[in-house]
């Protein structure tokens, strides 16, 4: 990875926060009085990282990413344990998702590279596992499994929307 | 030796995972628990101020001056209403037992309710004597207590937050209970504690009894909307509609005791 390719990634990464907490900060749908749909677009950052990041690099990088979004949420540690354990479950998941010809180090693992197809199951995953981390360790306690999991289900269609556009307009 | 080092190196990222995850969740437990954070003071410094800065787009000049002059006049007019309430209330009192609050009307820049640990951030801080522990309400009820405080803003939890636990009572009567919520439907809490033989009924108002330092007696804090007894049957499980409706809350007020010192030097 060279210092150019490093420098657009954290710009993207910074874009990508930005639109987390200055527009999608306060966005949240009630579906009655229980649940709610809120949209988390910041997971991309990590989806996005290229293939030859090292794993150390990789959780690092997520849990700095979320101690700053939970800064503003003030919701300390919660996305960033989210984030982490998506971080750590990355590699394995890209090593179940392999396609036939592999992986070529040094790219990103998007829709361009690897097929459209591809990148909706893998970002799909990766997804899921956040928003429903992310939404227990919120809770905090299994009491609140439906909650927990309407939550996940409503958050994850909508973000999962909104990342899908935000790949088609920015392809990066 | 070598095979050491290389299995530590082959495995150096799931213990770094574990570490992480480790201080992560050390966090969540802490920041939900402890009262005095450096790291929070300085969060709300500065998401305050990227918050007022976006709301300041929402709000002309002009309307914003007129209403600070009139949440002024309010503040002023409810300071009034709980002294005169407490002077009525004490009348009999062989000795004086006037409290004096004081009454900083304020704004919230952002509010939370979808989490189980919703706080919000108001426009307040250190600089207008705003204090950790001091009550936040409304025009409606009681809205929360601050739990951090920056130079120009402050963080406190609402009533919607399951860590919360405030002292209420039924209106007119002396029996009382403990308010919390949930986590649930942020249209209900839940007041345990009354004991059976308390009269009650659907619609009966639920205030504060000023027990605590916090909050002066007789803030509204909800209504209720079910009750049944406890499996004990000693107790009732009162469910009411809270007062204040969280997702519309905007201009509040904070008060400030300014016996609170003297009577918590008490209890040390």
């Amino acid at each position: 990875m060279n210092s150019s390719s490093i420098l657009s990634i954290s710009i993207h990464a910074t874009i990508l926060m930005i639109i987390q907490v200055l527009l999608l900060l306060n966005f949240a749908i009630p579906f009655g009085s229980n649940f709610s749909l809120t949209i988390y677009i910041y997971p991309l950052i990590i989806i996005l990282l290229p293939l030859s990041t090292s794993r150390s690099a990789v959780l690092v990088v997520a849990f700095g990413i979320g101690l700053i979004i939970d800064y503003f949420y003030q919701s300390l540690g919660v996305h960033a344990s989210a984030l982490v354990l998506v971080a750590f479950l990355r590699p394995y998941l890209l090593a179940l998702l392999e396609p036939r010809g592999g992986y070529r180090a040094d790219n990103t693992p998007n829709s361009s590279n690897y097929g459209l197809s591809w990148f909706l199951s893998y970002s799909a995953i990766m997804l899921f596992i956040h928003l429903l981390t992310y939404f227990s360790i919120d809770s905090f306690s299994l009491l609140f499994i439906v909650k927990i999991i309407v939550n996940t289900i409503i958050s994850f269609i909508a973000s999962y929307l909104i990342i899908c556009l935000y790949q088609l307009i920015v392809r990066l | 030796m070598t095979s050491v080092f290389g299995l530590a190196q082959r495995y150096i990222h799931v213990i770094l995972f574990v570490v992480l995850e480790i201080i992560c969740l050390s966090l969540v437990v802490n920041y939900n628990q402890s009262q005095n954070q450096i790291i929070t003071n300085s969060a709300s410094q500065l998401s305050g101020k990227i918050r007022s800065q976006t709301s300041r787009i929402n709000n002309l000049l002009d309307l914003e001056k007129e209403n600070e002059t009139l949440s002024e006049q309010n503040a002023a007019l409810i300071r009034e209403i709980i002294q005169l309430s407490d002077r009525i209330k004490n009348q009999d009192a062989p000795v004086d037992l006037d409290f004096d609050y004081a009454i900083t009307p304020a704004k919230v820049l952002s509010q939370n309710i979808h989490s189980s640990r919703n706080r919000m951030i108001i426009n307040k801080g250190a600089i207008d004597s705003v204090r950790v522990d001091l009550g936040v309400i409304s025009y409606d009820g009681v809205v929360g207590i601050i739990r951090s405080v920056s130079k120009n803003y402050s963080s406190a939890m609402s009533l919607l937050n399951i860590d919360l636990k405030i002292s209420a009572t039924l209106k007119g009567q002396d029996y009382f209970g403990t308010v919390s919520w949930s986590g649930q439907s942020y249209k209900a809490l839940n007041l345990d504690g009354i004991p059976n033989h308390a009269d009650i009924a659907i619609g009966d108002s639920i205030v504060t009894n000023g027990y605590s330092t916090i909050f002066p007696a007789g803030i509204m804090v909800g209504m209720v909307k079910d009750w049944s007894l406890e499996k004990s049957g000693e107790f009732f499980k009162i469910e009411l509609t809270p007062s204040v409706s969280f997702s519309k809350v905007n201009d509040v007020m904070i008060i400030d005791n300014l016996s609170f010192d003297e009577i918590n030097s008490l209890d040390e």
